[in-house]
This record gives structure tokens, sequence and C-alpha cells, in this order.
């Protein structure tokens, strides 16, 4: 790309053949007005805010798509520039409703805030008065289209950024509205995965998150830090505005990454809620049926004496949460593996974890990575999905499906034995059951490798599958949850990338649905090597929840045997809190920092948004406390950093090789 | 100027503005050492008198609030336009989306705790309401917009300053709002 | 205007927050037939509030009215709180209930220093041109001073939780957006003992004011009503209690929850005025009618919970033999002891430590299909009552307004004071303000009133007994 320089406003602006005029004039700090525009998606140019007024083209041009020239004249701030877009402003205004006084987004608005930039202290125009009708169909998100100004970025973000593409245009002109699945109510669409996408995107006030309005305008808020999603394990990097010492508002915040800045609706709707339960304020301790309250010192010397007693018996546990931060986890790992030599540790969902570093592990030996960052799904030709449901699991992994289908045209396959999770978008579907899948697998493998037709009666699915992973350019397979619980089948899935030939960067064309925040962190820290949480019958169990999903039964069931428990815990979680001797406060989300090893195959920061208040306590002042109490001494040191471990690699992909799976017949398996 | 005459209505509003207008606080005393005030809602005199300065908070909804928004144009020199409802129309145009037959019903007949088995609407001896209520400047001329719900004091209280220095304001961006 | 010689017409109503006018009929003897007191505007909050999100209501409400706009946001947002089933944290109770004091205090001073100090300072037939806040502040410069700066103390706490003093966002469905700072607390704390003088000196004025025009004072439009006003446990509440009615001779007729209020109370219709008549069921209308204000609710309770007040509410009943206070010109003395009020909870409130802490809200996903929120406005009961749809969509508002209730003895008032003093045809200014007067001891909000309808110009209408317009007596 060569340099282009052109003249905006009297200034010498540096550019780049392809720029647009509002991109060299944005990289020069030159300010054009707009709005339909945003960063990220594609640009349209339809409000006609951004005209500015070319030298030689007696048009006014919308610079936002308006390829820059070398030696262009640019003007942007003309007499007749300004009065037009206040024209274009007063014409918004008359032609729908707006009323500023009582709208959510009053302050944060664009088109408010347009409109007082350009001094409109009045509209010439006549009101129209017609009722575009406020849309309250959907119980979370409010579409008010007398507020719409057609800009058509929620259009825009939901196809391209989430991939859903539930919102169009209907009508033309005037009339037009933004309508979901071609004429239904917002609330009545099959299609909207409720992510708010369109609401963080809005220029006005039309579609607003019901729950979330009137909390504080951006203006209202103190401070923004940006922080990730400790959700689950995609890590989305998010926006968090605090106000007075809240958590008022959260949005995605990197336009720029594969996400597009999009939240899935664990995200948008579940981090903002969570500021308003009730806390564990004070460490307490069990009386009878409920609890007192009691000192640190007081809880921290009874957990102590007790934990002392159980730890050389061997019937003591320890169950930590995959929403910690690698930080944490190490801590954690210290104390209870070093100082304390417990054999028994663990995290709430380590099943599934366990099953896909087994089914891995072949792979990890030979040095390569056997999975890639989730985003390259973006770019994927194919995908197939094994028992992967990512619209639950990581659901902008999800978004990314579904982009890549639209964008680059990406065939979609899916084998499970759950109900197709993209009905309306796959290409290809085969319904077996998890025992089915080994050879299955198994024959596609074979398949993609030699180019031989599978000629098994009713397999002429897996056959069309085989012989598209193999055409594909960049083929991705996305492991599910689920399948994890059979490490088989996870190798079985890595030897089908590698014999399409799906190679990523620094690892293979793999993404597995880790669902916990992370879960990839636990791996070398606490997770341990067996399940031992089903059959355990101990003396002494501690559980660090953050209380933000919900707890796995079979770890509550455990809790409920043991003879006493610590529960560690931001939130008056249930049953969890009722299980419990001990209660010790916990910070919550927004209340810690540290990293995350996330599905995007990269280490994400997590930073403290919110100082902690009350009777709180860093994690690790209480472990060395509880060391310390407990007479043993604080090991540190003895896990290394988890991401290191996680994502590490000394081949290149290229050089992985496919490794041996038992695979009985595909007999019984049934075409859908 | 000589110490200019001031005359205010309120009409279809909420008395927000004037609520605003009288948060100038502590200043208002060196305000009406400068300024007449004649016909105002905090003021005894009833009938408007010419004046230099005319003040109109709130759109029209009803006969009588035209005819005065009329009856005060005709009467001072600079009209100013307080507010939102005034200025645009305000949160009463959201009753132009439904009949004024329905809006009285809802409010007379339909409201929960209304007794009202004859369904009696107020008509007599009350103005009728228009058919949808407006801004000011769809029945008279307006000099002066100052949009807000309600504008600031310290608005209020630059263009009163702006017309004692002479001239005739215009609301800067930084001193404007809609909400 | 053609004026026919038997009917006085007052419009507008001046120095009272809302749009009226005063129709006084008379015989043909020219004695006064009857008088009404008509509220002229409508707007229609209960129609166009349909179809919004609930959660819009505690913004859109307080447009009925800018001079209590926070009493509608409070109503509106338990109304709210009502519909998620939830009930809000301690320290969002606290601190809405401070912006609440807040409120009172700031009206209250308005509604006695800028409006009504006048008249008692300048007597009822003083000069129009003076006898207004510009008078006050050039003749009583002190006394203008401290009203503006009672208000302003009042206003600034509005701002500091609600970002603007006027039509204020703080309180949303389940708590409130924004906590208290420590700073913040300590600032107010600090400039609060002056306020409380300057009441006290207010105070003092009010009672000499009354014990030197004592007859007139208590024959001034006195009407002997029920009285309606919340109690928490008896005493005095502004914010959240029981809805209590009490009788002219003092008994408790009926106490109930606020959210059943539709099973006590009911609103009559006059084809001849926007303002609805609020009567308690039982006893039908009009016989069903009572008051309601700063009066009312001295009536009302048993006692004041913090100590200055409760001191000043037994001066305050020792004026009358059987302690329930009916004189009209009472409710200005009433109006002050509230604001004492308002202080002294304000301080309770300020060095409460919840009143800084950060649990701000709580939600709830099941929403209830009707809500009920009942505040103590400056003007009296103030109910908001909302109906949505399973989605959260608004299907009915029903709202009564403090100056509502007022409505049947405003009118009585002004019917008294018309037969008192309108004999034959020829009727002076300082009669019409006294007309007008009996309505600014209501201190009526009429924007509130008419936040279905309308204005409130007080013109006096006089009609003939053919019942044509003789004559329109506008102060001029």
């Amino acid at each position: 790309m060569s340099d282009i320089t052109l003249n905006i406003d009297g200034i010498a602006c540096k550019g780049q053949q392809g720029d647009t005029i509002l991109e060299v004039a944005r990289r020069n700090d030159v300010y054009i007005p707009t709005m339909c525009f945003l960063e990220g998606l594609s640009p349209m140019g339809s409000c006609r805010m951004c005209v500015v007024e070319v030298e030689g083209n007696p048009k006014l041009m919308t610079a936002c798509t308006t390829p820059a020239a070398d030696g262009m004249n640019v003007h942007t701030k003309t007499d007749k520039l300004k009065a037009y877009r206040k024209q274009i402003l007063e014409l918004l205004f008359a032609g729908r409703n707006h009323f500023c006084m009582f709208c959510s987004q009053s302050g944060d608005c664009e088109l408010q805030r347009l409109a007082i930039e350009h001094g409109m202290d009045a509209v010439r125009y006549p009101f129209l008065y017609a009722d575009f009708q406020n849309d309250t169909s959907d119980s979370s998100i409010q579409v008010d289209h007398n507020r719409c100004v057609l800009c058509l970025r929620c259009i825009r973000v939901c196809s391209e950024k989430v991939g859903a593409h539930t919102l169009d245009l209907d009508k033309r002109g005037w009339s037009s509205r933004v309508i979901a699945d071609i004429g239904k109510k917002l609330g009545e669409s099959d299609t909207c995965v409720d992510c708010g996408a369109c609401a963080q995107v809005c220029p006005t006030g039309t579609i607003t998150l019901r729950e979330f309005a009137y909390r504080g305008r951006r203006n209202d808020c103190d401070d923004q830090v940006e922080s990730i999603c400790p959700l689950c394990a995609m890590g989305c990097r998010i926006r968090a505005f605090v106000r007075t010492g809240s958590v008022a508002r959260v949005e995605g915040a990197c336009v720029e990454c594969p996400d597009g800045g999009q939240l899935c609706h664990k995200g948008r709707w579940g981090l903002t809620e969570s500021t308003e339960r009730d806390r564990v304020k004070t460490p307490m301790i069990r009386q009878g049926s409920t609890f007192r309250q009691a000192t640190w010192d007081e809880a921290l010397s009874l957990a102590a004496d007790k934990l002392r007693a159980a730890a050389p018996t061997g019937r003591a546990g320890a169950i930590v949460s995959e929403l910690c931060t690698d930080e944490e986890l190490s801590i954690f790992a210290d104390f209870f593996k070093g100082s304390l030599h417990l054999d028994k540790t663990d995290c709430f969902d380590g099943d599934a974890l366990r099953g896909f570093v087994a089914g891995f592990a072949p792979f990890t030996k030979q040095g390569v990575r056997p999975f890639t960052g989730a985003h390259d799904i973006l770019n994927a030709d194919a995908i197939l999905l094994l028992g992967a449901r990512p619209q639950e699991e990581a659901p902008v992994a999800s978004s990314y499906v579904r982009v890549a289908t639209i964008r680059n045209g990406a065939k979609l396959m899916s084998i499970s034995p759950f109900a197709n999770p993209y009905p309306s978008i796959s290409d290809a579907d085969l319904r077996v059951s998890m025992e089915e899948m080994g050879p299955v697998l198994a024959s596609l493998v074979g398949a993609v490798g030699t180019g031989e037709p599978i000629e098994c009666a009713g397999m002429a699915v897996l056959d069309a599958m085989a012989t598209c992973l193999r055409n594909a350019k960049r083929p991705v397979i996305v492991i599910g949850s689920a399948v994890a619980n059979h490490p088989e089948l996870v190798t079985a899935a890595v030897n089908a990338a590698i014999a399409a030939k799906s190679f990523f960067g620094d690892g293979l064309g793999v993404v597995p649905m880790v669902t916990t925040g992370n879960g990839l962190g636990t791996v070398n820290t606490v997770l341990a090597e067996t399940a031992w949480v089903g059959d355990a019958n101990l003396d002494f169990m501690y559980v660090f929840s953050t209380g933000m999903v919900p707890d796995t039964k079979s770890v509550l069931e455990a809790m409920s045997r043991a003879r006493f428990v610590v529960a560690q815990t931001p939130y008056m979680v249930h049953p969890l809190v009722n299980m419990a001797d001990i209660l010790l406060p916990a910070p919550a989300w927004y209340e810690r920092s540290g990293h995350y090893c996330t599905l995007e195959g990269e280490r994400r920061r997590m930073n403290l948004i919110v100082p902690p208040k009350s009777e709180l306590r860093g994690l690790s002042a209480i472990l060395h406390e509880m060391a310390a109490k407990a007479g043993v001494p604080f090991e540190t040191g003895n896990s290394a950093v988890p991401c290191e471990n996680v994502f590490k690699s000394t081949l290149p992909p290229e050089q992985a090789r496919i490794v041996a799976v038992s695979a009985p017949s595909a007999a019984g398996a049934r075409e859908v | 100027m000589a110490k200019p005459k001031l005359a205010s209505v309120w009409l279809e509003a909420c008395a927000g503005c004037h609520m605003s207008f009288l948060d100038i606080d502590e200043r208002i005393v060196d305000l009406i050492g400068k300024v007449d005030l004649t016909s105002t809602p905090i003021t005894d005199i009833k009938e408007i008198p010419e004046v230099d300065v005319g003040v109109i908070e709130g759109g029209l909804g009803n006969e009588e609030e035209a005819h005065i928004a009329r009856e005060l144009r005709s009467k001072c020199k600079i009209l100013i336009a307080w507010g939102d409802c005034a200025v645009f129309g305000g949160i009463n145009c959201m009753r132009n989306f439904k009949s004024v037959d329905d809006v009285l019903k809802k409010g007379y007949v339909d409201t929960i705790s209304t007794v009202n088995p004859e369904g009696v609407i107020p008509g007599g001896d009350v103005p009728a309401l228009l058919k949808h209520a407006i801004p000011v400047d769809r029945e008279v001329r307006v000099d002066v917009y100052v949009p807000g719900c309600p504008p600031d004091a310290d608005t209020i209280l630059y263009v009163f300053q702006e017309i004692l220095q002479g001239r005739i304001p215009k609301v800067p961006s930084d001193k404007m709002r809609y909400d | 205007m053609a004026q026919d010689k038997n009917t006085i017409v007052i419009n507008p109503i001046t120095r009272i927050e809302g749009h009226g006018k005063i129709t006084v009929q008379l015989d043909e003897q020219g004695q006064v037939k009857s008088s009404r007191f008509h509220v002229t505007q409508f707007r229609g909050f209960e129609a166009f509030s349909e179809g919004r999100d609930f959660r819009e209501m505690p913004v859109i409400t307080p447009r009925i009215c800018g001079i209590c706009p926070v009493s509608h946001h409070l109503a509106s947002a338990k109304a709210c709180d009502a519909i998620l089933g939830v009930t809000i944290p301690p320290t969002a109770h606290k601190l809405r209930e401070l912006m609440h004091m807040a409120q009172f205090v700031q009206s209250h001073a308005l509604s006695f220093f800028h409006l009504s100090s006048p008249d008692l300072l300048f007597g009822f037939d003083a000069d129009p041109a003076v006898r207004n806040v510009a008078g006050l502040a050039k003749d009583f410069p002190e006394l203008a001073v401290m009203g503006i700066g009672m208000r302003k103390f009042g206003q600034e706490i509005i701002k500091i939780l609600g970002g603007k003093k006027v039509h204020p966002w703080h309180s949303i469905p389940g708590g409130v957006n924004r906590s208290l700072r420590v700073d913040e607390r300590d600032a107010l704390l600090k400039d609060l003992p002056g306020i409380k003088q300057n009441l006290k000196k207010a105070l003092d004025l009010i009672k000499k004011y009354l014990a030197d025009h004592d007859s007139v004072a208590r024959g001034f439009a006195t009407v002997e009503t029920s009285y309606m006003g919340l109690v928490r446990d008896g005493a005095l509440e502004l914010f959240d209690g029981d809805i209590r009615l009490r009788s002219p001779r003092g008994r408790v007729t009926d106490e109930f929850a606020d959210s059943e209020y539709y099973k006590h109370i009911g609103e009559h219709v006059e084809a001849w005025s926007y303002l609805k008549f609020p009567f308690y069921l039982p006893l039908g209308y009009p016989h069903g009618s009572y008051r309601v204000g700063p009066l009312a609710r001295l009536n009302a309770c048993d006692d004041i919970s913090t100590p200055e007040a409760s001191a000043e509410l037994y001066a305050f009943r020792r004026t009358t033999a059987d302690g329930v206070v009916h004189s009209t010109m009472y409710y200005h003395y009433a109006r002050l002891i509230e604001i004492l009020y308002g202080l002294e909870r304000m301080e309770e409130l300020l060095n409460d430590p919840d009143i800084i802490g950060s649990d701000l809200r709580v939600t709830s996903a099941d929403l209830q299909p009707e809500g009920v929120g009942v505040v103590e406005a400056p003007r009296g009961t103030l109910i908001h009552h909302y109906r949505v749809n399973e989605k959260g969509a608004i299907t009915d508002v029903n709202l009564i307004v403090a100056t509502g209730h007022n409505n049947w003895a405003m009118n009585k008032g002004v019917d008294m004071v018309a037969r008192e003093y309108i004999k034959g045809f020829d009727v002076t200014e300082g009669v019409l303000n006294r007309m007008e007067h009996v309505i600014r001891c209501y201190d009526p909000c009429l924007s509130c009133s008419t936040h279905a309808v309308g204005k409130m110009p007080l013109a006096l209408e006089i009609q003939d007994a053919q019942g044509r317009t003789i004559r329109t007596l506008k102060k001029d």
C-alpha cells in the first residue's frame, strides 16, 4: 500500500491508498461528525452527517465511504456543510418522536450530542407525530421505533459480528422500520441470541437494555476499566463503567478484536446483575441451622484446626473455581499441594478438562499444540462440530461460526448426539450417540486422509463431510464439552484435523469448548489427575466458588457428605452456603485481578474494577494466615505459570502425526 | 436599556422551568434589581401588560393556552420559549399519538380508582383540548429558544443577562440540553 | 370580554403551583349562590404512558410536576419495586428518603418564603406590585435570603444524588443508581445546623403572625374535614407507611396498607374541572371528602419521631381544645413543623452508616402484574398505581395526586370566602386575593393535579342567575 497525502481543512494529512476520507481525517485528528458510521462495521454513508466538500466535485461526498485520493482538497467545516448537517438533524427530530427528557440514553445519545453540537435550539420542520410504536415484546430489550434514525448499525452488527442476522429493514424511506426475522417483533424472533449487541451500537435510545436503563449514563460514571468477562473461556474484553464505587454497566470493549466488541447474553446480563446480589460480608461460623458472624481470626483458626487434623489422613480436599485467575489458582496450588501435600484438589468441572487434557496428550507429547484460537473459526471455510453446542458453551465462538458461514460461505457440519445447534444454516448433520461417534470419526479420518469414499450404508452424509473437509483450505473442528468425557473421541477429533490438514498459526485447527472461565488455567495447578469428588468421604473440604456460574452438583453433593466444610464465596449462593460450616467472604469478579488462559489462545488480563469493600481480604493473605495457624510453611512456586504450560509448543502443527485410537464399526449411526 | 419589563406564563408544562429559574438562588435578588417582574406565576399581577420580554414555559395543549401565547406575543418585544415543551412540544406531545377523546376517556373514565358511572368528561367551563399538543412556535413567532427539561438555571440567567446587554441570545452548545 | 355583572372570575390564580380559575355565581340580589374552583389543564399522562416499559415511569412521571418532581420520582419507583416484587436494600431506602426530605425542605421553603410569606408580611390588601418575592427581597432581604438558602440546601441534595435539581435521575426499580460519597455527606452535615436555625426563626414568625391575627387566622376558610396522611407505628411518616384517615373529631376512621388504597378511595368527576375529586369510598362523594397535606398529616399522626419537631407538634396542637387543627391558615404553620422534621430526619439519615453503603439495588426477573407506590408529597398523599403486561409494558396508570385530595375542600373554602366577603356586585381586589389565598394555603400543585390534563390560571368569573358570565375579574 502506498502513502497518499491529502489536504483536509488546509492541513496536509497522510493516509494510505484504500483509506476513506474519514479514516485519513481521524488518523490526523480532524473531526468529522458521523452517526451511521461505526468503527468495525462496514460503512454505508446513509445518514449523511459526514458529508464533506471535495474540490472539483460539485456534490457533497460522504467521508465514510469516499476513497481518499492523493492530492485531494477536502473541506469539512464550511458553512454550507454545517447548515446541511443541521438540516438533516432537524428532519430526524421532526420525522420521528424524540423525547429526550425521559430517554434512558439521553446524555449518551449520539443524535442528541450532534444536535446540540450543531446548535439545534428549535426544529423548523413540521413534526409528523406518527406513532412508530414502542416494541416491548422482548422482555429484556426494548425497541422504540420512534427514536430510530435508520442508521442500520444494529442490522450490521447483528449480521457482521454476531452472525445472527435477526434484524432487517422493512419498507422504504420515512416509513422504514427495523424488523426481526423478516417481519416479526423482536420478542417473537427465533434467531435472536439475546446478546444485546444491537443495543450497544445503537446511537440513540431506540434499542435499549430494559433492565439496565437509568443505572448511569457513560457520562455519569466516574471511571472506565477494561477487563475481561470471566463467565466463559472466551475471555472477551469488556469495558466496565464505574459509578460511585459500583459497576453501573458493562460493554464489549474491543472493536479491533475478532469479537468486534460484542458480548454474549451471559456477559451482557450476568455481569451487571451480579453487582446487586446478596454478599457474604464477614466470616461466619455455623450455629445450628444458621450462621453467626465471626472475626477473621476466629474463623481461620477454626478452619486451620480442622485442616491440620484432616490433612495427614488423606481425608481433606479442596475445590477451586475455574473462574479464578492464574495467580489465584497458583496460590491455591501452593497452599494445598505444596504446603499441605493434599492429593485431593480439583476444580468444579474437572472431568471435562481432564478429558480434553487426556485426549490432547498424545499430540502434546509430540510437541505440537493440538488446538488453536477460537477466532480462527472466523477464517474457516469448513466447520465440523463434534457434539458441540457453542451457543451454550462459548457463545461468542458461536458468533464466529455463524459469521464464517455468512462471510466465507463456510460449510457447517455437525456430528452429534444432540439436536443440530444451527438447523437453519448447517449443511450436513449426522446424529449419532457418543458410543457411535468413535467409529464414525475413525471412518471420517480414514476417508479424509486417503480420499477413499465411505461406502457404508446410510453414510452418504459422512462421505460428503469427508469430501468437504478434504477440499477445505481452512477447516476447523469444534469439540463439544460433552465429548470431553470420552478422551478417545477428543484424540480422534484431533486426528481428523491432522488428516484435513487443518493447520493454523502455531496450533491445529481444533477448538475445544472449554466452558468454564479459566478452565485452561487449572491445568497444572489445581486440576486433579484422576477424579475423586464422586467417591469422596472427607473430614475437611475447602471450596472456593465465585458464585457466577451454577456450582456443579457432584461437588455440592460431596460437600453435603464432608464432615467439615469451609466455603469461600462472594455471594450468598444457595445451596452452596447451606453446605458450609465456615463461610468466608471472597472478592467478586470486579474486585479481583490476574490472568486467564482463554480459548482465544492468549493470556488475557482481568483488571480490578472496583476496590473491595468491607471485610474482604486478599486470597494470599488468607491462605498465608491459615498456613501459619495450621503450623505449615507456605510453599511458593510449586506450579509453573499455567498458560505457558497450556499454550506452549515445540513443533509446528504441520508436523503433527495421527495417533492410533481404537475404532469399532460405524454401523448403527443414523443419518439426519 | 431602561429597566426592562418581563412577563412570564406557564402553559402546558410542569413549572419545572420556573423552578429552574428560581434555582438561580440568591442571584435572583440582583436580577430583580435589573428587571421589572410584571405578570408571572410568582407575582400577583394577572393581566399581562405591554412588556419588553415575554417568557413562555410550556407547549400549547388547549385553546386557552393558544390564546395566552398570542396575547403575550402581541404585548412583548422579545419572546422567549423556555424548556422542551415550549421549544419542541415536550412530553405533552406523547398524547398526539391518540385522539383527544381517547386520552380524556382514559383519564376520567377508565382509570382504576375513578367512580364515574355516567362517564362524565370535563368540558364545561374548562378550555377544550387542541387536537395536538404543539410547540409555541407553531402558533406564534419565537425569538429565543431555550431547550432543556428544564434548562439549567445558569442557562436561564445567561439568556437574561444577554438580553440586558441588548443582545438577542442564542443558547450556545455548551449550555444547551434536551433533558 | 363582555362581562355580565353577576359572575366573578379570578384567572389566573398566581403564586400557586398550577393552573386554575374561580367562578362565583350570584343570584338576582347579588348574593353568592355558588363558587367553583376550576382546574383548567389536562395533559394525559395516564393515556400516553401506555405501552412504555415500566422502568421508564420514574423518569416520565416527574414531568407531571416540576415543583415536586422527587415525589413522583419516588412514588413511581416504589410502584416499580412492587412490580419487581422486591424489597430494596437499606442503603437505597435511606438514600431515597434523604432525597425525599430534601424535597420537603425545598418545596415547603418555596411555598412559605417565596409564595405565601408576602401575603402575611405585606397584608392581603397590599399592592400586588410589591406583594411577591421581589417585594420580599426588597423589604425583607434577610427573610428572602433565608428562604432562598433553605430551598437551595434541599435542591443541592437532590442534585448531588440525582444529577439535576429539577427532574433528577436517582431511583430505579429495585433501588437507586448512585451512592452518597463520604465527602458529600460530611459537607451536608456541616450545613445542616445553620439551616435549622433559620427554620426556627421562620417558625417564630408564623407563630407571632397567627397570634397577632388570631381571629382571622382561625376563621379563615376553616372547614372541618377528615384528614389523611401516612403513618408508621402511628408516627408522622412521609416516605413509607400506612394510610390513615382521622375524623374531624380526632378518631382514627381507618388505617390501611398503601397498596390497598383503591379499596378505600374513589375519584369523582365533575364536568367543570379537569381535577378529579377523591373521596373515602365507604362514605361516598361528597360526604367522604377529606384533606391532605401538612395540616392533615399533623392531624392524622399521633406523634413525630424526631424530638424538636415532636415538641413543636405538641405546641401546634395546644392551639385548639381537642388537638385537631382545622384552620386553613395553619397549613403554613404545619408546613414549617414538617421542614423541621425533614431537617431532623435528614440528620438522622446522614449519621446512619448505611447512608454511605454501596448495596444500591436488587432486581428480579419475575414481574408482578401491578404495583402501587405511595408517598407523602409536600402537598399530600401521592399515589401511583401501574399495571403491566407479562413483558413489563404499562397497560394502566392511575395517579391520585396530592392536590386532588383537597379539591373538595378548596372548593368549599372558596365558597366560604365568597359568601363572607362578596356582598353584592362590588368586589375588591383584596377579596379576590383572599380567595386565592384559600387555594394558596393548600399550596396546590396544580401541575400535578392536572397531570392528566392542563393548567391553572385563576380568574374569578361572576355569573348571573342564568349562568351567563357577567364579569371576569383578574387582578392587574
